[in-house]
């Protein structure tokens, strides 16, 4: 499991609600996960997205 | 008079054959008579919309004319910010909020001649494809009252079909300019990401929300566009690309046009009556003289995920301090959306960034190789009640809510300009629309196929029969 500890999110979450949030979040962070390993080069930085939209 | 097109008013403003003051009394005195029937309306500037009004005509009658919009009333989503004025963003939290500054977009309406008559209603902070409101109340669909009106945008959409504004800007992070504008048959363009300022504008994703317009017609939006699009000092975020004369571009010819159609993932969770509207229009290009291909898309689950991401970590960032200390004044469909955000780690979230850039080139060369524009739903099902978006199973209305995004999310994760035209009625009488989503920056052309489209078909020119 991949959560941030809540002590450094500053966000004091009811166990109920916390509980339902890392559900929902467990298997997205898997698949970001997964997606970036197989995909993602030292390259990649969030920037190049602009330039593409720019046509660079 | 409110039958016109936003170009019809403005046009006839200029020839002197109406008032701005006829046409803003007119908003006025429909806003009042329909708004709380609607509930569309979240603030009314009755006075100063008068007195701008009136300060219009006077300039025209001097042969002065401030711009493109001269005179024209508008109303606009409640999370633009205006001096003064009380911008809540249909939230409990926000609503005293009086911001001390004016959003850019405003102040070009402002000076290209608009009369802004106050603002309208959405769903909390933009969370919601229905327009779900749980402080205010929720919109209502002017097709059919029991119907939702879509979101987050929703008294944009509601207001434009009642034909009680002539145009609205709205914001679109997941669909939320496309989702009103298909549920209530009017016009919505979302533009590419950058493309239109966002400052002063309250966020909930800086990634992905883009800034509007929905009006009855593709003209419309062209004018609107030439207005609000552009460099803006006050948001380094606004691209500097040129832009281009969207109105002059609109010749009502569609013969060179390519359209993809991917029948893998938009088409797969269309109900059939929504299929046999979207088929028309397609068939209405074909007679234009477009030619109509199928074509393949990348993992669209993938680049949903990845939407997800940015969105929930961006908005927990943007309301973490609210979450922590004013938990209860959010609807729990709202703080349900943001939640996972906290669960994110950093390495996700650049991730999901980083790998924006080869995703959407890989979906331009791939599901547009070949095709100037996809059509694809905008909304794969038929219009849903109020009640089938808030009431019964979690699950069920988590499901209905899901399906209303199926196939708008993941364009702003790529950050592609989209279309939404209405494209006819459900056999409930609900309207439907389509979607012709672009390469980065083809605005223009989007407009000019739609533009096409709405010279040979009326379904943007029917109302709804409101008593």
């Amino acid at each position: 499991m991949e959560s941030i500890p809540e002590e450094l999110q500053g966000v004091a979450l009811p166990e109920a609600d916390a509980a339902r949030a890392l559900a929902l979040a467990k298997p997205t962070n898997q698949k970001v996960r997964e997606a970036a390993d197989a995909r993602l080069k030292f390259e990649d930085e969030p920037a190049r997205f602009i330039a593409f939209l720019n046509g660079r | 008079m409110n039958d016109l097109s936003l170009v019809e008013a403005a046009d006839a403003i200029a020839r002197g054959e109406v008032t701005s003051v006829q046409l803003t009394q007119t908003a006025l005195s429909r806003a009042r008579e329909l708004g709380s029937k609607l509930n569309c309306i979240a603030r009314l500037d009755t006075d100063d919309a008068l007195r701008a009004a009136e300060q219009a005509d006077r300039e025209r009658k001097q042969g002065t004319t401030r711009g493109a919009l001269h005179g024209v009333p508008l109303a606009h989503k409640d999370l633009f910010y205006r001096k003064g004025k009380v911008v809540a963003c249909g939230s409990k939290i926000r609503r005293d909020f009086v911001p001390d500054l004016t959003a850019s977009v405003l102040q070009r309406l402002d000076a290209a001649g608009a009369i802004d008559i106050g603002s309208l209603h959405m769903a909390e902070f933009a969370f919601s494809p229905s327009g779900y409101n749980e402080h205010y109340g929720h919109c209502r669909n002017p097709w059919n009252t029991a119907h939702v009106p879509g979101g987050s945008s929703s008294g944009s959409g509601a207001a434009v079909a009642a034909r009680i504004i002539f145009a609205s800007l709205g914001t679109d992070t997941g669909g939320s300019l496309r989702h009103p504008a298909a549920m209530c048959g009017v016009t919505g363009l979302k533009p590419t990401v950058t493309r239109v300022s966002r400052a002063g504008v309250m966020p909930l994703s800086h990634s992905l929300d883009c800034v509007g317009p929905i009006a009855r017609t593709a003209r419309d939006c062209a004018r609107l566009m030439e207005v609000i699009a552009g460099a803006d000092p006050a948001d380094a975020s606004a691209s500097a690309q040129p832009v281009p004369r969207y109105e002059a571009a609109l010749d009502g010819k569609a013969r060179e046009l390519r359209i993809g159609v991917p029948r893998t993932y938009y088409y797969e969770a269309v109900a059939p009556e929504i299929k046999a509207r979207l088929d028309e229009s397609l068939a209405v290009f074909r007679t234009l003289g477009a030619r109509v291909t199928e074509v393949q898309v990348p993992d669209v689950d993938l680049i949903n995920t990845l939407m997800h991401v940015l969105m929930a970590v961006e908005a927990a960032a943007i309301h973490r301090k609210w979450l922590a200390t004013r938990r209860n004044d959010y609807a729990d469909q709202v703080r349900s959306r943001i939640e996972p955000g906290l669960f994110y780690p950093g390495t996700r979230y650049l991730e999901a960034l980083s790998m924006r850039a080869s995703i959407t080139k890989e979906f331009v060369e791939t599901a547009m190789n070949g095709v100037d524009v996809l059509h694809l739903p905008a909304i794969p099902v038929p219009v849903p009640t109020i009640e089938e978006t808030t009431r019964g199973a979690p699950a069920d209305v988590a499901r209905i809510i899901g399906v209303l995004g199926h196939a708008t999310r993941g364009i702003n994760y790529l950050g592609l300009p989209s279309i939404c035209v209405p494209a006819g009625f459900d056999p409930k009488g609900l309207p439907v629309g389509f979607q012709l989503v672009g390469r980065p920056f083809t605005e223009a052309a989007l407009l000019r196929a739609a533009d096409a489209y709405q010279r040979v078909t009326d379904w943007h020119k029917r109302k709804p029969l409101l008593t």
